[in-house]
C-alpha cells in the first residue's frame, strides 16, 4: 500500500518537474532574442540587428530617418548626419555628445557611431525629435514606434471603451489587425472585439443586439430584414475578397483556362475527366491527363461558398435551378468537403485531379496552380488583388449590396465577393454609435486598412465603393441627429 | 427554559440548513430540465415540419429548407462502432496486462498513466489526428488497402487521408483510457478466493482469465465498452477535423462522411430559423441516445458484485476520470 | 503431457497478445503527448505566456489574456459550482432514500451527457442574450453547468465514505445532523472534495463551444468581469483553423500550455487521493 502511494507521487514529481525542465530552455532564450523594432504596427528591419549600448537602442541612421520620412545627408568631411523632415532639422555629429535640433542644442547619452560598418543613431531621440513617440516592451524586447501622423488624434468618445463585434471569419486576420491599430490610435482607446464565429452567428449576434456591430460575406435575407424593423441594417462594404478556382493536375502549372460554362460543367459532374475535349480546346498548348476529376468544396457554412455559388448560378441557367446560392448548398454528384479554406487546400494538394475553390489568399499561401477565368467580356484573367477591385469598378447594383460576381468590367475577375460591417441606423448608445462611425471611417473612408489589406491579399474598394460607404455611415443616426461629424 | 430556546434555534437552524441544501439539489434537477426545455422548444419547429421524416430522409439541403438525417446518423454509429472494435481489444488487453500480468508495484503508476490521458481535450486528439495521423493512413496503409483490396466496396479508393475510418480511429484512441481504466477497475474487483481457488487446482494464468476473471467482471466490462461509446457517440471537434464532413451514405471506410455532432459543429454558426432548428433537433436526439447509452452502462458498471465495496472508491474515480472538451 | 504443454502454450500466447495490445495502447498515447510537446515547445517562452496576441504579420504575441481569461473563468465556475454541488451533495447524502435525491441523482447523470455545446448555447440564451453582452460571467456560469456533475457526483461518495459508526456515534453524543455534517463528514471527506474539484476544474479548462458561446474572445487584457475575455481552448480553436503559420505555431503552444495544466491538476488530485487512502 505504502509502497506504490510512495511511487505514484514519485511519478507525478517526475511528470511535473519534466514539465518544467522542458520549458525552461525555451524560457532562457528569451532575453537571448534580438530586439525588435514596430514602427505603427510593423516591423523596421535593416540589414544591421538595432542594439542596446548604454542602455540606448541604437538603430542603422537611413533606416529610422527614412522610416519616418526624414530625408538624410551625410557629410563625410565633418562627419556630420543632417536629417530633415518638414521644418525640423537634425544633426548630429558621429562620436560626439552633441547634437541640434532645430537650431537647438541638445546633449545625447549615446554619440552616433559606427557599429559593423554602419552609423548607428540613438532611437529614442531621432524618433522624439521628428515628433513620434517610443515606447519599451521588456516581455517581447520590442520598441514600439508610433510617428506623429499615427500618434493618437482620434478622441471618438470620451472614456476607454469596449465594443463586442463579431461575424465572418473571412475578413477576421485583417479585422484583428485593423482594431490592434485603432485602439494604438485613439485617445481615450476604443478596443474592439472581433470574434470569428462566422456570418451568420454574426447577423443573430447583430439582431439580438450582442454585438454593436456584425462583420458579414453575405447580405441579410427578407425575414432578416422584416425582423430588424422599423429600424435598419446598413451594409457598409469593407473590402474585397477573389475566390481563386485551385487544380492539382501533375504537369500542369497555373494558368489552366477555363469558362463560366466549363467550369459549372464540372462541379454540375457533366464534365468528369481532365482530358474532356471542352477543356482540352479551351488549352491547346497544355498536355491534360487522363485523370478523373475529383470535386472539392467546403464542409462548413461559409461567405466563400456562397460567392462561389452565387457565380456559378449567375453564369449556368441549370446551376440556378438545380442547386442555388448559399453558404452551404447541396452539391450535385460526388464531393469531397474540406473544413475551412485550409482544409479545400490540403484536399486539392494531396489529391491529384482534385478542383477546388479558396481564397485568394490561401491560394497564394499555399502556393496552388490557379485557374484562368474567363470574365464577360471574354478575357483570361488570373486572380489578383487589382483584378478583383477592377470587378468593382462598374457595379450594376450601385448599391454594394450583392457581389460583384461576372463583373462586365474588361479586366476583372469573375469570382470576386465584398464583405461587409451590418450597422444599425439607428444607434441606442452615443458612445457605441461614435467609436463604430469612427473606426469605420478610419479604416474605410481615410483607407488606413489600404496597406494592410493588399498585404493579406484582400482587394481595397474601388472609389464608388468607398463613397457608397461614405454616404452609408453618413445616415447613421443616434436620438435622431447624425453621428457623422 | 433556556434549554429549550436553545433547542428550538438550533432547531430553526437545522431547518435553514436542511433547506439550503434541499435548494442546492432541486437547483441541479431545474437546471437539466431548463436546458432540456430549451433545447426541445428550439428543435420543435424542425419536428412539426419533418416528423419521423427527419430520420428516415437523407437529403440534407439547407438552401431548400429539405433535412434528413439518415447520413448523420449512419456516420455517427458507423464511427462509434469501428472505434469500439478497434478500441475494444486494445484496452480489455492493456486492462488484463495492467491488472493480472503487472507486479503490484508497476500497476498503478502505469494505470495512472493511461487514465491520464482521458483528461487531454479532444481538441487536442483532433489536431494530431489531422497533421499525424490523417498523411500516414493516405500514404501508407490507406493506399495498400486501396491499391489491393479496393475491388471490395469497403475499401474502394481514393485513400484520401480523412473520412471514416480516420475518425474511428482517432476515436478509438479517445475512448481507449476511460474502457481500460474501468474494465481494470471491474477485473480487480473479482474476489481473490476465486482466483486462488484456480490457481491452487493448477490452471493457467490465461485460464484464470479465462474462465473466472472475464465472465465474473462481463457485466461491468460491457458497461465500460457503452461508456465509451456514450463518448464516441457525442464527440464534436476532434471528428470534425477528421471526417471530412461530406452530408453523403460513406461508400467506403475511406469515405468522408458525417456525423450529428460534426454535422451541428459544421453548420451551427451560419444557420438560421428552420436549418438551426434542425440542427438543435440533432442535438435533442444525440442527448437522448447519449442519455440512454449512458443509463444503461450505469446499470451494467453499477450492478452490486459481491465484492463491490472494496473497490466502490477506485471504481468512482475511473467513472469520474474528466472526458476532453468539446 | 501434450496437453499441459499445449495449455502453457496457447496461455503464453495469449499473455503475448496482452502485451502487445498494452504496448499499443500506451505508445499511441504517447505519441501524442510527444507531438503535442515538440510542436509546442518551439514557441512557448516566458513572453509567449505573458503578452497579448498581436494580429497576423507582427512579431511575436502571445497568450497573456487567453491564460488569465481561462484561469479566471475556471475559477469563477468554480466559486459557483463547488457550493451548491457540495450542498446538493450533502443533501444526497443526509436523505438518500428521498424522490428529490433520487431525482437529483438522475439529473446530475444526465447533465454529464449533455453535449457542452448545448451548455454554452443555454447560458448565451439565458445570461447573454438578456444583458445583452458577452462576459467573462456567462462564461463561468457555463464552466459551472459543466463541472457540475463531476463535482456533485465525486461529493456524494465521497461523503458516504465517511463510516456511519462516526456519525451514529456523533448524533449520539448530542450533535445535531448541521453539527456533524460540518464538524465530522465536511472534514472527514475534504481531500476527495477537492480531489473532485480539481477534476472539474480539469475538465472545464479544456471547453471550447461553452466559451465560445458565452466569453467570445478578446485581443485585450480583461479589466472587468463583464467583459468579454479571451480562453485559451478558444485561442487554440481560432489559430488552429487560420492559415497562417505563425498563427497555426502558436496554437500549438497554447495547447501545450493547456495540456501541461489539465495534466499537472490531475497528478495533484491522484496523489492527494493516493495520501487519503494512505491515512486511512
Amino acid at each position: 500500500m505504502k509502497k506504490y502511494a510512495l511511487l505514484t507521487r514519485a511519478l507525478a514529481v517526475f511528470v511535473c518537474l519534466a514539465t518544467l525542465v522542458s520549458l525552461l530552455p525555451a524560457m532562457a532564450q528569451a532575453d537571448a532574442r534580438p530586439i525588435s523594432i514596430v514602427l505603427d504596427g510593423r516591423e523596421l528591419r535593416g540589414d544591421v540587428a538595432p542594439q542596446i549600448i548604454g542602455g540606448r537602442t541604437m538603430i542603422p541612421l537611413r533606416l529610422i530617418f527614412e522610416a519616418l520620412g526624414a530625408t538624410v545627408t551625410w557629410d563625410e568631411a565633418t562627419q556630420t548626419v543632417t536629417g530633415q523632415q518638414g521644418n525640423i532639422t537634425i544633426i548630429l555629429v558621429r562620436g560626439s555628445r552633441n547634437a541640434t535640433v532645430g537650431g537647438r542644442a541638445v546633449t545625447l547619452d549615446q554619440p552616433a557611431q559606427i557599429i559593423t560598418g554602419r552609423t548607428m543613431v540613438p532611437l529614442r531621440f531621432v524618433a522624439e525629435s521628428l515628433g513620434a513617440t517610443v515606447e519599451w516592451d521588456e516581455a517581447q524586447r520590442t520598441v514600439r514606434v508610433t510617428s506623429a501622423t499615427q500618434a493618437r488624434t482620434r478622441s471618438p468618445v470620451t472614456s476607454e471603451l469596449r465594443m463586442a463585434t463579431g461575424g465572418a471569419s473571412f475578413p477576421f486576420p485583417l479585422y484583428t489587425r485593423l482594431i490592434t491599430e485603432y485602439a494604438a490610435v485613439t485617445s481615450p482607446r476604443v478596443l474592439i472585439e472581433y470574434a470569428s464565429v462566422g456570418s451568420g452567428a454574426g447577423i443573430r449576434g447583430l439582431l439580438a443586439r450582442t454585438f454593436v456591430f456584425a462583420g458579414s460575406d453575405a447580405p441579410l435575407t427578407t425575414e432578416q430584414h422584416a425582423q430588424a424593423r422599423p429600424n435598419e441594417v446598413l451594409h457598409i462594404p469593407v473590402v474585397m475578397g477573389a475566390v481563386a478556382v485551385v487544380y492539382n493536375l501533375p504537369g500542369v502549372g497555373s494558368g489552366l483556362r477555363l469558362t463560366p460554362g466549363a467550369l459549372a460543367d464540372i462541379y454540375l459532374g457533366r464534365v468528369t475527366r481532365w482530358n474532356d475535349p471542352s477543356i482540352r480546346l479551351l488549352n491547346p498548348t497544355l498536355t491534360l491527363p487522363d485523370l478523373a476529376i475529383t470535386l472539392v468544396r467546403r464542409s462548413d457554412s461559409s461567405g466563400t461558398t456562397f460567392i462561389f455559388t452565387n457565380y456559378l448560378s449567375r453564369v449556368s441557367t441549370q446551376w440556378r435551378s438545380d442547386v442555388g446560392e448559399g453558404t452551404t448548398v447541396r452539391w450535385p454528384g460526388t464531393t469531397i468537403g474540406g473544413a475551412g479554406n485550409a482544409g479545400v487546400a490540403a484536399q486539392v494538394s494531396q489529391i491529384p485531379g482534385a478542383v477546388g475553390y479558396v481564397e485568394l489568399a490561401h491560394a497564394v499561401r499555399a502556393n496552388m496552380s490557379v485557374a484562368h477565368m474567363q470574365n464577360r467580356a471574354g478575357n483570361f484573367v488570373p486572380p489578383s488583388v487589382e483584378a478583383t477591385t477592377a470587378a468593382a469598378v462598374i457595379m450594376e447594383d450601385a448599391s454594394f449590396m450583392t457581389h460583384p460576381t461576372n463583373s462586365i468590367a474588361h479586366n476583372a475577375y469573375p469570382i470576386v465577393g465584398i464583405t461587409w460591417m451590418l450597422v444599425w441606423r439607428d444607434q441606442d448608445n452615443e458612445a457605441n454609435a461614435r467609436a463604430t462611425v469612427d473606426f469605420l471611417r478610419w479604416a474605410i473612408i481615410e483607407r488606413n486598412l489600404e496597406p494592410f489589406a493588399t498585404e493579406l491579399h484582400y482587394a481595397p474598394l474601388p472609389e464608388t465603393g468607398i463613397n457608397r460607404a461614405r454616404r452609408l455611415l453618413q445616415t447613421i443616426t443616434f436620438g435622431g441627429q447624425p453621428v457623422w461629424r | 427554559m433556556q434549554e429549550i430556546r436553545r433547542a428550538s434555534y438550533s432547531g430553526t437552524r437545522e431547518g435553514l440548513f436542511h433547506y439550503i441544501t434541499f435548494l442546492a439539489a432541486l437547483g441541479l434537477v431545474a437546471l437539466v430540465l431548463g436546458i432540456f426545455f430549451l433545447v426541445t422548444m428550439q428543435a420543435a419547429p424542425a419536428w412539426r415540419a419533418f416528423g419521423f421524416s427527419f430520420l428516415t430522409t437523407s437529403i440534407w439541403d439547407p438552401m431548400h429548407n429539405e433535412f434528413g438525417a439518415v447520413p448523420a446518423l449512419v456516420g455517427t454509429v458507423l464511427t462509434a462502432i469501428l472505434a469500439l472494435v478497434v478500441a475494444t481489444p486494445l484496452s480489455v488487453g492493456t486492462a488484463i496486462f495492467l491488472s493480472e500480468m503487472l507486479p503490484q508495484r508497476l500497476r498503478r503508476p502505469l494505470s495512472f498513466m493511461v487514465e491520464l490521458l482521458a483528461a487531454v481535450p479532444s481538441v487536442v486528439y483532433g489536431l494530431w489526428g489531422l497533421f499525424v495521423l490523417a498523411p500516414w493512413l493516405r500514404t501508407g496503409v490507406g493506399q495498400f488497402l486501396t491499391d489491393h483490396l479496393g475491388f471490395l466496396p469497403i475499401f474502394a479508393g481514393p485513400s484520401l487521408g480523412i473520412g471514416v475510418l480516420t475518425s474511428s480511429l482517432v476515436l478509438a484512441i479517445m475512448v481507449l483510457p476511460t474502457i481500460t481504466a474501468i474494465s481494470g477497475e471491474v477485473i480487480r474487483g473479482v474476489p481473490t478466493g476465486l482466483r486462488e481457488a484456480m490457481y491452487a487446482l493448477g490452471a493457467t494464468r490465461w485460464e484464470v482469465i479465462t474462465r473466472v476473471i472475464l465472465p465474473t467482471s462481463k457485466p461491468g466490462i460491457v458497461g465500460a465498452l457503452l461508456l465509451g461509446l456514450g463518448r464516441a457517440i457525442g464527440e464534436a471537434i476532434a471528428v470534425t477535423m477528421v471526417i471530412g464532413n461530406a452530408n453523403l451514405l460513406p461508400r467506403s471506410l475511406f469515405a468522408p462522411a458525417q456525423t450529428m455532432a460534426s454535422l451541428i459543429v459544421n453548420e451551427f454558426p451560419e444557420a438560421f430559423d428552420l436549418h438551426l432548428s434542425a440542427l438543435l433537433l440533432l442535438a435533442a436526439l444525440l442527448f437522448l441516445i447519449t442519455l440512454a447509452i449512458n443509463i444503461i452502462a450505469a446499470w451494467f458498471v453499477h450492478r452490486p458484485s459481491p465484492d463491490a465495496t472494496a473497490t466502490d472508491k477506485e471504481s468512482v474515480w475511473a467513472r469520474l476520470l474528466p472526458k476532453g472538451g468539446g | 503431457m501434450k496437453n499441459i504443454q499445449k495449455r502453457k502454450a496457447l496461455g503464453a500466447l495469449f499473455e503475448v497478445l496482452c502485451v502487445l495490445a498494452a504496448g499499443v495502447a500506451i505508445m499511441v498515447l504517447a505519441l501524442i503527448l510527444y507531438y503535442v510537446f515538440r510542436r509546442g515547445v518551439a514557441v512557448v517562452n516566458f513572453s509567449f505566456l505573458t503578452s497579448l496576441p498581436t494580429p497576423v504579420g507582427v512579431a511575436g504575441g502571445g497568450i497573456g489574456n487567453a491564460l488569465i481569461g481561462s484561469l479566471l473563468m475556471v475559477g469563477l465556475g468554480a466559486l459557483i459550482a463547488v457550493p451548491v454541488c457540495i450542498a446538493g451533495a450533502i443533501y444526497l447524502d443526509q436523505n438518500p432514500a428521498s424522490k428529490l435525491a433520487a431525482y437529483a441523482r438522475f439529473a446530475t447523470r444526465v447533465l454529464s451527457g449533455i453535449p457542452s455545446m448545448v451548455v454554452g448555447l443555454f447560458v448565451f440564451s439565458q445570461l447573454v442574450l438578456r444583458t445583452g453582452h458577452y462576459s467573462a460571467l456567462a462564461g463561468g456560469v457555463a464552466l459551472s453547468i459543466v463541472m457540475a456533475p463531476v463535482i456533485t457526483l465525486s461529493a456524494e461518495e465521497m461523503l458516504r465514505l465517511v463510516p456511519s459508526s462516526q456519525r451514529e456515534a456523533s448524533m449520539a453524543l448530542g450533535a445535531t445532523k448541521q453539527q456533524t455534517v460540518f464538524r465530522l463528514i465536511l472534514p472527514g471527506a475534504a481531500g476527495g472534495l477537492i480531489v473532485g474539484v480539481m477534476l472539474a476544474v480539469a475538465l472545464a479548462a479544456g471547453q471550447t463551444a461553452p466559451v465560445l458561446l458565452t466569453a467570445l474572445t478578446s485581443r485585450f487584457w480583461l479589466t472587468s468581469l463583464a467583459q468579454p475575455t479571451a480562453s485559451l481552448p478558444v485561442l487554440i480553436y481560432h489559430y488552429a483553423t487560420s492559415p497562417f503559420a505563425d498563427w497555426q505555431a502558436h496554437a500549438w503552444g497554447a495547447a501545450l500550455v493547456l495540456v501541461a495544466v489539465i495534466l499537472v491538476l490531475n497528478v495533484t488530485a491522484q496523489v492527494l487521493l493516493g495520501l487519503i487512502n494512505r491515512r486511512r
